[in-house]
C-alpha cells in the first residue's frame, strides 16, 4: 500500500488500537483502487480526464470567480 | 506541464501544490481542472514565479492584481493561463485562509514523484483545512482525505481518530471514528451535527472570498489589475 505521510509523523508511543471497522464503504470500491495508485499514476490518468473536457476554461471560471 | 514546473525549479521558486491536484496526488480525488499554488510570500520569490511563468509564454488572466506584496498579504489569487501547458489555468496564492504560515506548511508537506517532476505538496492536515470551502463536493474529498490519513497508521493515536472523525462529513464515518473513540452517538445524530457544520464552512469561506471579490472589483474600475492577456514577461522587472 502506497504510503504518503512523511515518516516524521510517526511517533514511537505505547501500543495504539487496530480499528475495529472497515473504513472503506462498500459503495465506493473505486476509491480503494485508485488508492492503490502510485500518485504519478493517478495524475496521469486524472489529465487525460481532463483532456476530455470542452471548455475548461468556463468551469475554471465558474469554479474560481463565482457571483457569491 | 512538465516544462512548467521545471521552469518553477529551474528559476528557485519556492511553492507547495495544493487544492486540486494535491487531492489527486493523495488518491483523495479523481480529478481536477486546474492547478494550485501556495506561494512563499516574499517579493523575492514572486519576481522568481513571474519569470518562471515567462519562460512557459503565461499571461495574466481574470481579476488578477499585481504580485506585490500588499496583495499577496491580502490573501488575493493570482490567476495565469499556459496555453502551451495543455491549456493550463493555474491559480496562486501567497496567503491562503486556514492554515498559517508557509514556513510551517513547507516543513510538513510531502515530496512527490509525478509524470511533471518531483513536486511539493502540501501536508495532508494543511490540504484539508484548505478545502473547507463553500463547495459541497469538497467535504466528500476532506472525508476522503481523513481515510487516507488513518489508512497510513498501521494502528492510529486517539488524537489522530480524533482529528478523523472531527474530518470525516460523511455521517457513518464519523459515527464509527466515535465508536472507536468511545462515544456514545448515531448516525443520525452525526448526520445532523454534520449539517450544522457545513452550513457554517460554507459561509466562512464564501465571506473569505466575497470581500477579496469585491476588492479586486474596485481595483478593476480603478484600472489597478493587470490587464487579461498580459505576458507574464511583461511584468518581469
Amino acid at each position: 500500500m502506497y504510503n504518503c505521510v512523511m515518516a516524521a509523523h510517526r511517533r514511537k508511543l505505547r501500543p495504539r488500537r487496530k480499528l475495529s471497522f472497515e473504513l472503506d464503504m462498500p459503495d465506493e470500491p473505486y476509491l480503494a483502487a485508485w488508492r492503490a495508485l502510485t500518485p504519478a499514476q493517478r495524475l496521469i490518468r486524472s489529465w487525460r480526464m481532463r483532456r476530455r473536457l470542452k471548455n475548461i476554461q468556463a468551469i475554471h471560471d465558474a469554479k474560481t470567480f463565482p457571483e457569491l | 506541464m512538465r516544462r512548467l514546473f521545471r521552469s518553477c525549479e529551474r528559476f528557485g521558486v519556492e511553492y507547495l501544490l495544493i487544492s486540486g491536484q494535491a487531492t489527486v496526488l493523495y488518491g483523495a480525488a479523481t480529478f481536477s481542472e486546474d492547478v494550485d499554488l501556495w506561494l512563499r510570500p516574499s517579493p523575492g520569490n514572486a519576481r522568481r514565479l513571474l519569470r518562471a511563468l515567462a519562460a512557459c509564454d503565461a499571461r495574466v488572466h481574470k481579476l488578477t492584481p499585481p504580485l506585490a506584496p500588499r496583495f499577496m498579504r491580502a490573501g488575493h489569487g493570482f490567476h495565469f493561463h499556459v496555453a502551451r501547458a495543455d491549456d493550463l489555468y493555474l491559480d496562486v496564492m501567497a496567503s491562503p485562509p486556514r492554515v498559517g504560515m508557509f514556513r510551517e506548511a513547507a516543513r510538513r508537506s510531502v515530496v512527490m514523484n509525478t509524470p511533471w517532476g518531483r513536486i511539493p505538496v502540501v501536508g495532508i492536515e494543511d490540504l484539508v483545512e484548505l478545502k473547507k470551502t463553500r463547495r459541497l463536493f469538497d467535504y466528500e474529498v476532506i472525508t476522503n482525505l481523513a481515510r487516507i490519513r488513518l489508512l497510513s497508521e498501521p494502528s492510529p493515536s486517539a488524537a489522530l481518530l480524533r482529528w478523523a472523525a472531527r474530518n470525516s462529513f460523511r455521517a457513518e464515518q464519523r459515527a464509527s471514528l466515535l465508536g472507536e473513540l468511545g462515544v456514545d452517538t448515531t448516525v443520525d445524530e452525526c448526520r445532523k451535527r454534520i449539517a450544522v457544520e457545513l452550513v457554517r464552512l460554507q459561509k466562512r469561506d464564501t465571506r473569505y472570498w466575497s470581500r477579496r471579490l469585491a476588492e479586486r472589483r474596485r481595483l478593476r474600475r480603478q484600472g489597478l489589475l493587470i490587464p487579461q492577456g498580459t505576458p507574464a514577461r511583461d511584468l518581469v522587472r
